[in-house]
């Protein structure tokens, strides 16, 4: 993120020197402002849907939940790699994404991350669990994209349903080629180590 | 729309069966709530760094070089080039994606190849850039080893198959 974030900041504020200097200034003001009206959006979201699974895990449903869901989480994730309360935290995230509450799933996969951490070797680097959650969570397994219906119905579609099945399948196909590339770069980097071995 | 009765149903579902356990659904609500706080104070400094990013990459034009640069590309690999600028935004910022899906049903209509195309890509791929920041910003995690990469190009795969499966809509 560190050299990403450099390149492109770099690469922008030089172009504005040659093309208009003086929007530097308000770029950055009003991306800061950007920034904390979201956060206060978020917060607000956010405490509705924290205090909602918190409700949820008293009541023990979301571990009832995470089990049935299990078989899921063992394919993407792999067995052993997981403690109780990771699971719980992502198959919570992952329901949240399939019903199309976007709001619902990102506080719930920072709780899974930050579970995920206590089970980490190394605290330095990304675990194999972690890259995998990033995957799964960028590029959403979504089975009611309603927000985006929604979005349709406005701008006076006829036919908003008709992105429905379009939408599971690509969601279905690119979950499934991000979880195939993870795997397959962890069992090449292991090989690696076996070779230095 | 079916789709605006679950959530009420789940939550009656939930609340009827607190009464029934005993639990005390106002306090567990208020505990979770109060999280909420320090989950944005955490998150903020990693949204202004994303926000400052994307809105350089805007006003500097930026965004629009790379998307004439990588056109021909995706024209290739069959990604309609109205769609190319959606695209280049959708893993930086949802607001700048969603902002930008609305321009693209008002020009070509809801109902078009191209409207289609960026609602599946907006409901099957995630803003990557922004997910990575929020979600490694309460551990502290310094070497992502290929996160980025691999989850950009999981969501331009997932892109592709939208743009090929919509024309048969």
């Amino acid at each position: 993120m560190n050299k990403i974030w450099l390149i492109f900041l770099l690469s922008s504020i030089t172009l504005l020197l040659f093309t208009s200097p003086e929007n530097v200034l308000i770029a950055l003001n009003s991306a800061s402002n950007k920034a904390v009206g979201l956060s206060l959006e978020l917060m607000a979201i956010y405490a509705i849907w924290m205090g909602i699974f918190s409700i949820l895990e008293q009541t023990g449903i979301s571990k009832k939940f995470s089990k049935i869901l299990s078989p899921i989480v063992n394919l993407i994730f792999g067995k052993k790699n997981l403690s109780e309360e990771s699971r719980t935290y992502i198959t919570m995230s992952m329901s949240a994404n399939m019903l199309g509450m976007g709001g619902a799933a990102t506080p719930l996969g920072i709780k899974a991350m930050e579970s995920l951490q206590k089970d980490n070797p190394n605290k330095d680097s990304a675990s194999y669990s972690m890259t995998m959650l990033i995957i799964v969570s960028s590029t959403v397994l979504q089975f009611l994209p309603s927000t985006i219906i929604g979005l349709m119905t406005a701008a006076g579609s006829t036919a908003p349903a008709a992105i429905i099945l379009p939408s599971i399948i690509t969601s279905l196909c690119s979950t499934t080629i991000g979880v195939l590339l993870v795997k397959f770069c962890a069992f090449i980097s292991s090989l690696k180590k076996r070779g230095k071995k | 729309m079916m789709s605006n009765f679950i959530l009420p149903i789940i939550l009656i579902l939930l609340l009827i069966y607190c009464f029934v356990k005993k639990v005390n659904a106002y306090d567990h609500f208020i505990c979770g709530a109060k999280g909420s706080v320090d989950l944005c104070i955490n998150t903020f400094p990693y949204l202004v760094a994303i926000f400052v990013l994307v809105e350089l990459f805007k006003a500097s034009g930026l965004s629009s070089e790379i998307a004439k640069l990588v056109s021909p590309i995706f024209n290739f690999l069959g990604i309609p080039s109205e769609l190319v600028d959606f695209m280049v935004i959708r893993p930086f910022s949802g607001s700048g994606s969603m902002a930008m899906l609305k321009d693209l049903y008002m020009s070509y209509g809801p109902d078009s190849y191209v409207s289609h195309c960026a609602s599946v890509i907006v409901s099957a791929t995630d803003t990557v850039f922004y997910i990575v920041a929020v979600y490694f910003s309460t551990v502290k995690i310094k070497k992502l080893k290929g996160t980025i990469p691999l989850a950009l190009l999981s969501c331009f795969i997932g892109s592709l198959i939208a743009c090929f499966i919509c024309r048969f809509i």
